[in-house]
């Protein structure tokens, strides 16, 4: 039994709450600041590839030579963004300074008062919606979530000396407390809203952003009602990819077995589940039984009767976390042992243990798997992410447990922050909503470290990624039963 | 349809017992109890301490998840209830609910929302019926539910202090007037409802697999529909709510899960309780419409 603060009551935060936009967002393996007087960064470590003028080289880093390169940042403040690819251009970063002249943004969907709320000369404010009761699963509290901000204020001096603040409403998980989270959001007058996971959650947060002039970063969501909407982005892929990424894995690794689908009884989850079907149609995959779950449903008898009565070997289980924990734990004691497919979470590993290494427990996910302290194997392409990760919890938040069953949740959400980084950074100094949908419409990405996956904005101008990332789990050198990537940035 | 009734059976088990603790209460007191799911998910923190953290037996867990609901019942009445007894009970169900959403805060608190396992005691006796994993808890859970109600049924019926009950939830002044001592029957009656919500979170929760804050709330509704379709007084009709929805959930479940019915776990409860209740609230002035008419009567 441990105890714990009481704002721990209040206050966790669920599923990567700010990984809200951009969790599979490049993240460069090093954000260095310049060697200029005026105090810019520069993010380095990519090379750059434009996202709609095509190709656009990197730069050479600062004067002091250690960022490698820029991916178009404005960070010089000397060439406008916005010339040519949508991506702002940039000569170089190593001066930083305020900008000249700088062209106007080709974004014009926020009105010259709505343009600079929530940016001032020192700081630049957040907020996020997230399900901070959901959250406390994961031993999270909020202000776990804020240590990438953190060192950076501290060590770097913010972003072009705006020091980044986020803060959390809770929604609840729930659409309607979502939408009421939004709303004190807004109150709170903030550059952005982040959106957490919630596939429920986040459409009708994407309805209200729309309608109040939001701009809007979010979670994984299913495209539909997505149409038309403008202020709204995400770096992550749909709900109707992740769906097919779940299709894929089942093609990849179990054609030829009967496939069983356990899903949430909810309209914003069932397109995942219709593109893979349709995906699995394709690929002659054989489906023998799909039940649909209330939330909560603590007792899942039925369903899993209903998957052994068809004789599944491989069961899909589109649910969360929680519920999937619950229904694993339970098929042990129903002595039903199939192949399952899910989202990847440590919390469900670890709590299973054993259990969910009989067979091991495959994933999908839109985020890189963590497990404190192995850098070897698939973890070794971002392990220099991983130990900056290590280094800054130790040093800003050491009473977290990155072993435990929220390590990999902060993780994913500090490789979006670092990603969500680059992007303020490439909107420049003079940065406004407007020069920020610029950077995002314009946004590529592909940073050495391989978590990182494409992002390209040109489909739609909404959705950003189409990649998921492949996982099973393992036993670390630890003891305890992680998640490992086998396959990242899996595309259609 | 075998494997129709035997995970309806499997169900039943589970809202009968929770059933029976509201009934209880309701019975003897006229207070509706929304507490007792939380009051079991306490007993199980109880017994996952002593049984997984202290390596104690599951036996040694179980008897103090149930001391500590009991317990606390009896410590709710004592420093509460009792001193409300002259409140409209509506004024104590809302306690109820105030003394759930505490029980809650602890568990959060001092347990964390993460998932907690607590294994069932006896897993390896479990037993297959019609290609449903039946297990000794899940037999259990549905023996329990039938032996209390009846055997508690009887003890109302057939002794003193069952009769007090009774008596007393009919005139409590009457009772006291009398001499039976009203406040020992209520200490037994509140201690008496949390025992019956730890013993039901103790046999629930092999099935549910793991604890973790609020987990029997789902359950703990559906057992409250069944309490209110065996008419909340009767212990019996509790037992039978809870075999009715289980059934009909499951039979639900796989007759219609092909319809696409969002919810149809919750439509099926909601479709049962509603029938049930316009039955009773209709079934006498139908029965007078049909009976024919006294001899010798005018229009």
């Amino acid at each position: 039994m441990r105890r714990r603060v009481a704002s721990r009551l209040v206050a966790g935060l669920a599923g990567g709450a700010v990984l809200a936009a951009c969790s599979s967002a490049p993240a460069p393996t090093s954000l260095v600041q310049d060697g200029g007087t005026t105090g810019g960064l520069t993010a380095g470590g990519t090379p750059v590839r434009g996202a709609v003028g095509g190709t656009v080289p990197g730069t050479p880093g600062g004067t002091t030579g250690t960022a490698p390169a820029t991916r178009g940042g404005s960070s010089t403040g000397a060439q406008a963004p916005g010339t040519g690819p949508a991506v702002p251009g940039t000569t170089g970063g190593s001066t930083g300074g305020t900008s000249g002249a700088v062209a106007p943004a080709r974004t014009t969907l926020f009105t010259p008062a709505e343009d600079r709320i929530g940016i001032t000369p020192t700081s630049l404010t957040m907020c996020a919606h997230a399900a901070l009761t959901y959250g406390q699963a994961f031993g999270t509290k909020d202000s776990d979530f804020n240590v990438y901000w953190q060192a950076l204020n501290t060590e770097k001096g913010g972003i072009f000396g705006r020091k980044v603040s986020v803060s959390y409403e809770n929604d609840n998980y729930t659409p309607t407390d979502a939408v009421k989270a939004a709303t004190a959001c807004k109150a709170k007058n903030p550059f952005m809203l982040l959106g957490g996971i919630g596939f429920d959650q986040i459409p009708a947060v994407r309805n209200w952003a729309d309608a109040n002039h939001m701009l809007y970063l979010h979670h994984s969501a299913t495209v539909q009602g997505s149409q038309g909407k403008k202020y709204s982005f995400t770096e992550l892929p749909t709900v109707e990819r992740l769906g097919e990424g779940f299709a894929q894995l089942a093609v990849a690794k179990y054609k030829g077995k009967r496939i069983g689908i356990i899903e949430r009884d909810s309209s914003n989850w069932a397109p995942g589940v219709q593109a893979f079907k349709a995906m699995a149609k394709k690929a002659g995959l054989t489906i023998v039984a799909d039940k649909a779950v209330a939330t909560n449903k603590a007792n899942y008898t039925d369903e899993l009767t209903a998957m052994r009565n068809a004789k599944a070997d491989v069961v899909w289980v589109w649910l969360n976390a929680l519920e999937s924990t619950q229904l694993i734990k339970q098929s042990k004691v129903q002595q039903f042992s199939p192949n399952w497919l899910m989202f990847p979470f440590n919390l469900t590993s670890q709590t299973l243990d054993g259990d969910a290494m009989t067979p091991p427990l495959d994933g999908v996910a839109m985020y890189p798997a963590y497990s404190q302290g192995d850098y070897s194997g698939s973890f070794a392409p971002y392990a220099s992410d991983m130990k900056e990760f290590e280094r800054q919890y130790r040093q800003y938040d050491p009473d977290v447990d990155l072993s435990g069953i929220g390590g990999d949740l902060l993780f994913l959400n500090w490789t979006a922050q670092k990603a969500l980084h680059v992007q303020l950074l490439q909107c420049g100094k003079d940065c406004t909503r407007n020069r920020f949908v610029d950077v995002l419409l314009g946004y590529t990405g592909q940073s050495p470290g391989k978590t990182a996956c494409p992002i390209d904005f040109r489909g739609d101008g909404h959705h950003g990624s189409d990649s998921v990332v492949f996982m099973q789990t393992y036993r670390a050198a630890s003891g305890k039963v992680n998640w490992r990537n086998t396959a990242a940035c899996v595309r259609p | 349809m075998g494997q129709v009734l035997v995970l309806g059976l499997i169900n039943a088990g589970i809202y009968a017992v929770f059933a029976l603790g509201v009934v209880l209460v309701y019975r003897g007191t006229g207070v509706l109890t929304f507490a007792q799911g939380e009051i079991g998910t306490l007993g199980l923190y109880v017994a996952y301490v002593l049984v997984t953290e202290q390596h104690l037996p599951w036996l040694v867990g179980a008897a103090g998840a149930l001391l500590v609901t009991t317990a606390l019942g009896a410590a709710f009445e004592l420093l509460l209830v009792r001193r409300m007894v002259a409140a409209d009970p509506v004024s104590t169900a809302v306690l109820t609910v105030g003394l759930g959403l505490t029980i809650l805060a602890c568990e959060f608190f001092f347990f964390g929302a993460s998932p907690r396992v607590l294994d069932p005691p006896f897993l390896a006796a479990s037993f297959t019926v019609a290609g449903v994993v039946v297990t000794p808890t899940q037999v259990a859970a549905l023996v329990v539910a039938l032996a209390l109600g009846f055997g508690l049924q009887a003890v109302l019926r057939r002794t003193d202090f069952g009769l007090g009950i009774l008596a007393a939830s009919q005139d409590a002044a009457a009772v006291r007037l009398v001499g039976i001592p009203l406040s020992r029957i209520t200490l037994v009656l509140w201690s008496g409802g949390a025992f019956l919500a730890g013993l039901a979170a103790l046999l629930v929760e092999p099935t549910v697999g793991t604890v973790t804050p609020g987990y029997a709330s789902e359950l703990f509704v559906v057992g409250l529909a069944a309490a209110v379709i065996g008419g909340l007084t009767s212990l019996p009709g509790a037992v039978v709510g809870g075999v009715v929805l289980g059934i009909a959930e499951s039979a639900a479940s796989r007759y219609l899960s092909d319809a696409n019915i969002p919810g149809l776990r919750y439509v099926t409860v909601f479709a049962v309780l509603l029938a049930v209740l316009l039955y009773r609230a209709l079934a006498p002035e139908l029965r007078r419409r049909l009976a024919p008419a006294p001899a010798g009567a005018t229009a």
